[in-house]
């Protein structure tokens, strides 16, 4: 996955911004609770961590972009601390599904 | 026969019989058609029991069908023929799965006292969860007492609450909600949402696993939990939701409407390997939620594989550079064609080279550059010594003009002209190495040894002591300081000046950890006794010091002979274990004392110092080794000159006398080392040898009889390089006529294919 997308920095970060970055991802995901996320953060770290590193990613375009890296933005951006009249509505409709789905197991047991 | 409730049912008459056995078989349809016959001819309560099963089971078999309508109207039929045994759960939960809630509700309320404790409870809950996405008067239908009623408030409140992040007013609603209530595992659901949204991950485990996978909270649990959990977690589980299970992700996350349809179109695509332009499309498209830069990186990342994306690429982002479309190009050439990476890279380094934006790119071409040689080396191998690598020297250089901050291209460098023994140039990387990186420990190590190479002691003293104070415990700086300062006190010793020579080994003492270092200079420190005339000092020290192996008597040997002591003197009058007792080397005894001499080549008098060890050699050089020891003993003695050796040792091993390798240290033996005289019917077998390393992938004996061919090449007059192939051809089969039939045959098969000239 793209490293600057991950960390949330621009392509023309310095190495001190980037750090910033780093150390500010992990502490919002520290290992201990988010290894998988963790881990992805050091990988980008350590692809664009210094000068070289970033001209030789830009470079030798070591990760090929996938729809998964735009799907990262795009989950980054939600705005989860907004109130919202959704959250009410979907949350009484997966409640609901939830009775209809355990309706099913149970007849399921049933036979 | 046994019915659902365990009761045994009496054998009937034929037709009943076939009934039953269309029952027993699975067949309740027609089952049910036999019973309802039997049932016109004789009415009985067996019979009605027996239709009753049937039709339960039917209501089953059509509930897995998805036929739930039809589904719920066997087993009203059921209900009919049977008043003891009614299966209500099984009809409120078929109910329930048919959407008809209200019927469900009235059937539960009717028929609550017929259930189990257990299936009364997950009925609540159920119903409790309906609640909560239907209106306010369908809870009428419960009586006031009930918790579904009484407690649908509270719940549908502090749902409100999460839903306006208001958690005090969330955790007062729930503070209300009994361990009796049946939305009691929405409480901890709730809770749990709350302890993951602010990442205690363990306070929202610990919640999470109080709610049982019985439970009707416990799905709508595991889609909160994903929902809230990282980006790259969703990313996963995201494609296989459900459009409910989407949606309350969507809210839970407070995606916004542009977002959300973005993201459902995006979770469908992504299952069916997107083309290039469609990911382009996406890409573009998401620009709302994403940084123009970024967009612009991750479509330009796209255009090597999608050339056709450059014209809406730069519709979209303006138009490219040329360096950009060159590099786009280059990608573009080495990702179809895979045989000659280094060759692409190279022209577009040097289209940067002379660009008019040259000074901004003065670090990529550096980086271009190393790239190659670090491909030709792979390709080739860091010790071809082929053109191409060759020319590697000259783009490592290029590169530290454009950047002279790049530590391991200064090693590299460095490493490349030691292994060509170009030793003046090794220096002049180093001292350029020195000036960007001066407390360096990989430079300042390379510098020691190439100072030491030339000679230069003093000066690969004077890097050591400087190693040596960034680095104290460092093993090598020790070794070298010990043994260049050993120097000053081998010329002391001479001078005869010992209590100089003393004090300096004491100093030493001080400084030195390395064990094999702390050996040396213990044997130095006999030898020292040994010198000034105290015998018995000399033998106690060295008898302590030397163990029973070969090697610490190589060493001692060896100290001895750098200070001009005679060893058998010494081993005489200290009264050491006699070496001719020690008659026989092993590999590592032989290699070890093979890479002294070459260490000491210049120092030691080899004469005296082989005749001491003329058994163990003797012994070793007669004795059958395998091929890898062959090569290791073979490669040292190359080094040190001794071809009657090698010679000899392979002599000793007749059985690998065909293999490339020992082809070729044959030749080498037998010309001494010198290329350019070998003759035709060697340079023949040589080619042969060479041939047989390709087939069997034998690629450290194929780079040594290169090398040889490629000093017997440089060795040649220019005339020599005139000589048509007709005159080698001559050569090759006049050859031929002194080889057996097999061989012969061999050569020609080799020589039909072309492999030869």
């Amino acid at each position: 996955m793209d490293p600057y997308i991950i960390l949330n920095v621009s392509d023309s970060a310095n190495d001190e911004t980037i750090k910033a970055a780093y150390l500010e991802s992990v502490r919002h995901y520290p290992p201990e609770k988010n290894a998988l996320m963790f881990e992805c953060i050091r990988t980008a770290y350590e692809t664009i961590a210094t000068q070289q590193q970033r001209l030789k990613y830009r470079l030798f375009l070591e990760s090929k972009p996938a729809l998964d890296t735009v799907m990262f933005a795009l989950l980054k951006n939600s705005q989860s601390d907004q109130p919202n009249k959704d959250v009410t509505r979907s949350f009484s409709t997966m409640a609901v599904h939830a009775a209809i789905v355990m309706a099913k197991k149970n007849v399921e047991q049933l036979c | 026969m046994k019915n659902m409730t365990g009761k045994t049912i009496t054998l009937l008459p034929h037709a009943a019989q076939d009934a039953f056995a269309q029952f027993t078989a699975g067949n309740y349809k027609k089952a049910i058609d036999a019973y309802k016959i039997l049932l016109k001819q004789s009415p009985s309560d067996a019979l009605h029991f027996s239709l009753s099963e049937a039709y339960i089971k039917r209501a089953i078999e059509l509930n897995k069908k998805g036929m739930l309508a039809e589904a719920i109207a066997m087993w009203e039929n059921h209900s009919e023929h049977c008043t003891a045994c009614q299966h209500f759960y099984l009809h409120i939960n078929l109910l329930i799965t048919n959407n008809q809630f209200k019927k469900a509700a009235t059937a539960f309320i009717q028929h609550k006292k017929t259930l189990s404790e257990t299936q009364q409870d997950t009925l609540e809950e159920m119903f409790a969860a309906i609640s909560l996405g239907e209106k306010n008067e369908w809870s009428d239908l419960f009586p006031d007492d009930s918790l579904i009623k009484k407690h649908l408030p509270i719940a549908k409140q502090a749902l409100q609450s999460w839903s306006d992040n208001n958690n005090q007013a969330m955790e007062s609603s729930l503070s209300l909600l009994s361990y009796r209530s049946p939305y009691k595992y929405l409480k901890l659901l709730l809770k749990s949402c709350v302890h993951l949204k602010n990442n205690a991950t363990t306070d929202a485990v610990s919640m999470i696993q109080k709610i049982p996978d019985t439970s009707v909270f416990y799905t709508t649990m595991q889609t909160a939990k994903c929902a809230l959990s990282t980006p790259l977690e969703l990313i996963n589980t995201l494609p296989d939701y459900s459009p409910i299970e989407f949606n309350f992700v969507s809210a839970v996350r407070r995606f916004s409407d542009d977002q959300k349809r973005y993201l459902d179109k995006m979770r469908h695509i992504i299952k069916q390997h997107p083309t290039h332009k469609v990911m382009f499309d996406f890409i573009v498209n998401a620009q709302p939620w994403m940084q123009k830069s970024d967009a612009r990186r991750l479509s330009y990342q796209l255009l090597p594989a999608g050339t056709q994306l450059i014209k809406p690429f730069e519709k979209s982002f303006g138009p490219l550079s040329v360096e950009e479309k060159a590099h786009i190009k280059t990608l573009s050439s080495v990702n179809k064609n895979n045989s000659d990476p280094a060759n692409h890279w190279l022209e577009y380094a040097k289209m940067l080279d002379v660009s008019p934006n040259k000074n901004a790119y003065e670090k990529d071409i550096a980086i271009l550059l190393r790239h190659v040689v670090t491909t030709v080396d792979q390709t080739h191998g860091p010790q071809c010594e082929c053109q191409q690598s060759q020319n590697t020297i000259f783009l490592l250089e290029r590169s530290l003009e454009l950047d002279p901050n790049d530590k391991p291209t200064y090693l590299t460098l460095i490493q490349k002209f030691r292994k060509n023994e170009v030793i003046l140039d090794a220096q002049r990387i180093i001292d350029k190495a020195i000036r960007h990186f001066p407390n360096d420990r990989d430079i300042l190590t390379l510098a020691i040894e190439t100072k030491r190479d030339q000679g230069l002691f003093q000066d690969a003293l004077t890097y050591s002591q400087q190693l040596i104070a960034l680095d104290p415990i460092n093993p090598i700086a020790q070794l070298y300081l010990l043994e260049f300062q050993l120097m000053e006190f081998q010329v002391l010793l001479q001078k005869k000046k010992w209590l100089l020579a003393k004090d300096m080994l004491n100093a030493l003492g001080s400084m030195i950890t390395a064990p094999e270092g702390k050996l040396i200079l213990q044997i130095n420190e006999g030898i020292c006794a040994f010198s000034r005339g105290d015998t018995t000092e000399a033998k106690k020290m060295l008898n302590d010091t030397l163990d029973k192996s070969i090697l610490s008597r190589i060493k001692l040997l060896f100290e001895a002979n750098k200070c001009r002591i005679t060893f058998l003197d010494l081993e005489k009058k200290c009264d050491l274990v006699k070496t001719e007792t020690l008659s026989f080397f092993n590999t590592f005894e032989f290699v070890s004392f093979l890479k002294y001499v070459e260490k000491y080549k210049s120092r030691v008098d080899f004469k005296k110092l082989f005749s001491v060890f003329k058994n163990p050699i003797e012994a070793i050089l007669s004795s059958a080794l395998t091929l890898n020891e062959i090569t290791q003993i073979c490669l040292v003695m190359h080094k040190i000159e001794r071809y009657d050796w090698i010679k000899k040792l392979i002599a000793s091993n007749v059985r690998y006398k065909k293999t490339s390798l020992c082809v070729y240290y044959s030749v080498l033996a037998k010309l001494k080392g010198d290329a350019s005289q070998l003759s035709r019917r060697d340079y023949h077998s040589l080619i042969e040898a060479l041939q047989r390393c390709k087939f069997e992938h034998d690629d450290a004996a194929g780079v040594l009889i290169t090398r040889f061919l490629d000093a017997y090449e440089s060795s040649r007059n220019d005339d020599d390089f005139d000589d048509d192939d007709d005159a080698e051809k001559q050569a090759f089969f006049e050859m031929l006529e002194d080889l057996s039939p097999k061989e012969r045959k061999k050569l020609e098969k080799i020589f039909e294919q072309g492999g030869l000239f």
